[in-house]
């Protein structure tokens, strides 16, 4: 029963976190981060603006080799980088939900709080699907796929692997185009069915306590994506 | 030697999906408990049950009989089949069982009607699963994998603990209508589930059940004939209500019951086995950790040995109402 509880927390959460999302697309080598409802099955708009600056880090990786990418500062954040994989850390920073709306802003100050989070998003893109070497591109909360994705069809079941700080993370949520499947195990795995050809998206979400003066909670949301041709 | 319907159900458990929505924990909320595979009433699923959880378990099986003559006699009129469960996984993959059946057998004018527990029974499944080959039922499992095929292996005993030597007012003795079967029973059975299209569930399972020969007060030496089951049933999840947890399915479950001839003093007795095939239609509804099923089941073809005299026999019901109720901790 206690399982259930925080299963339904969790899950709450999940509503909340997964209510945007952020993902990479890619054209000749070029990637481009964008947010917003485009992929989700929320309502709202299809790409929301961003300020470049929530941009914290982007890695690329090419073979065994991961590297850290500069880029210019505007809107979107794009790069042209020959890479197998890349990963984008995006933080839009402290949420305040009061009792008048909800503020890009620290709890400080605030009156009437009814929650507050600090946030974090993160999406990793996978190009060259037959990579072998997948590994985590960063210490961040990162899908990491274990089957081989260049034989992946709609039907197949894909084997992931979750990472937060370096080490296999348990217990963590894991949702396909926003519908929760699943807890990871105690290595971190999860097994999801993909359902539709295409670009897809795979979530994934933790909670951590903060210490309540600027913030009550971090939430940190990762994003898997890659293309399925069938 | 008339047999009246054997008071040992073989029903593991059904309460699949709101323990795998503990089971599987967090996406579960609203998700595995609302989406995840259905269980039937009475076909055994191979779903086990979450490790160190527990099950409690209720089921009620009434049946009313055909009178197949005019006359109020001693022939079974109605009989109530309760059953208290207790469940616990011992891993993901091993759940034991402990049921202590209730068992209300009343006969038509009244003159040997019995009522009281009946031989309790201990059980375990052994689950396993194919996911790119055959591996233990694993402790977490995502909806998709609970969409694959499970199977288990399962097998029990009672324990004669039940009044077997239970007499009429004149001290007859009619086992059919005792508590208690005088020596263990054993069972064994192989059980799978498959879901398939988001919604439908599939399950099948196969059991046998041995019964071994008992020497009553009076002398009769009767060892009842062997079960032989196999049930199969198709589960469709109708609706769901996510904000209450809620979720209701419909089954329609098909049985093949096939009953041996019992053995009295070393021959055949006369008006007992057969062969029957029931269908059970019926609904479950999950709310949070609980779930309620309910449904009938009626013959609908049988090959009775000695038919018109096995009044108050399995074949011989007009309905069965099954009702089950159960809760994981």
């Amino acid at each position: 029963m206690k399982r259930l509880i925080l299963g339904l927390s969790l899950f709450l959460c999940l509503n909340n976190v997964f209510a945007h999302d952020l993902w990479i697309e890619e054209e000749n080598g070029t990637y481009k981060l964008l947010y917003g409802h485009k992929h989700s099955s929320h309502s709202g708009e299809s790409v929301i603006e961003y300020k470049p600056e929530y941009v914290k880090y982007i890695k690329c990786q090419k073979g065994h080799k991961v590297e850290d990418i500069s880029t210019e500062n505007k809107y979107p954040i794009t790069f042209s980088k020959d890479c197998d994989a890349v990963f984008v850390m995006f933080s839009s920073g402290y949420w305040t939900k009061t009792v008048y709306g909800t503020k890009n802003v620290s709890k400080e100050n605030e009156k009437q709080v009814v929650k507050s989070w600090l946030s974090f998003e993160s999406v990793k893109y996978v190009k060259n699907l037959t990579l072998k070497a997948q590994q985590p591109l960063s210490d961040d909360l990162e899908i990491v796929p274990t089957s081989d994705l260049s034989k992946i069809k709609t039907g197949d079941k894909l084997r992931l692997r979750l990472f937060y700080k370096g080490k296999p993370a348990k217990d963590v949520v894991v949702a396909y185009d926003d519908k929760p499947r699943g807890t990871t195990d105690p290595d971190g795995n999860i097994n999801i069915t993909v359902k539709k050809p295409g670009f897809q998206v795979i979530s994934a979400s933790v909670t951590e306590k903060e210490d309540g003066v600027k913030t009550d909670e971090r939430i940190i949301t990762t994003n898997l994506n890659f293309i399925v041709k069938e | 030697m008339k047999k009246v319907v054997i008071s040992f159900c073989l029903i593991l458990f059904v309460f699949v999906s709101v323990s795998a929505n503990a089971h599987h924990g967090v996406a579960a909320v609203g998700a595995v408990g609302l989406e995840g595979p259905g269980a039937p009433l009475e076909t055994s699923t191979s779903q086990s049950l979450p490790a160190k959880s527990v099950l409690m378990y209720y089921k009620l099986d009434y049946a009313n009989f055909k009178k197949l003559t005019k006359e109020r006699d001693d022939e079974g009129d109605y009989s109530a089949f309760m059953m208290y469960g207790l469940g616990y996984g011992l891993t993901s993959y091993l759940s034991l069982y402990v049921f202590a059946p209730f068992n209300v057998k009343v006969v038509e004018n009244n003159s040997y009607n019995t009522a009281g527990f009946a031989d309790p029974s201990i059980f375990a499944t052994f689950g396993f699963k194919y996911d790119e080959g055959l591996r233990l039922t694993p402790p977490n499992e995502s909806l998709d994998d609970m969409m694959d095929w499970h199977f288990a292996l399962y097998g029990g005993v009672t324990i004669p603990t039940g009044f077997a030597n239970i007499a009429d007012a004149e001290g007859n003795i009619d086992p059919g209508m005792a508590l208690g079967f005088g020596k263990p029973s054993a069972s064994f059975g192989f059980a799978t589930n498959k879901g398939f299209a988001e919604r439908f569930t599939y399950v099948f399972d196969i059991s046998y059940i041995k019964f071994f020969e008992n020497e009553y007060r009076d002398g009769t030496r009767l060892e009842f004939g062997p079960e032989f089951r196999i049930n199969t049933a198709l589960n469709y999840r109708l609706f769901t209500v996510t904000e209450k947890k809620f979720r209701l399915d419909a089954n329609l479950e098909g049985t093949y019951l096939n009953l041996g001839r019992d053995i009295e003093n070393g021959k055949g007795a006369e008006a007992t086995g057969g062969h029957i095939f029931y269908i059970l239609p019926g609904l479950r509804a999950y709310v949070n950790n609980v779930s309620i099923g309910l449904g009938t089941k009626f013959p609908v073809y049988t090959i009775l040995n000695e038919s018109d005299d096995q009044q108050g026999a399995e074949g011989k019901e007009n309905v069965r109402i099954v009702f089950t109720f159960s809760a994981l901790l």
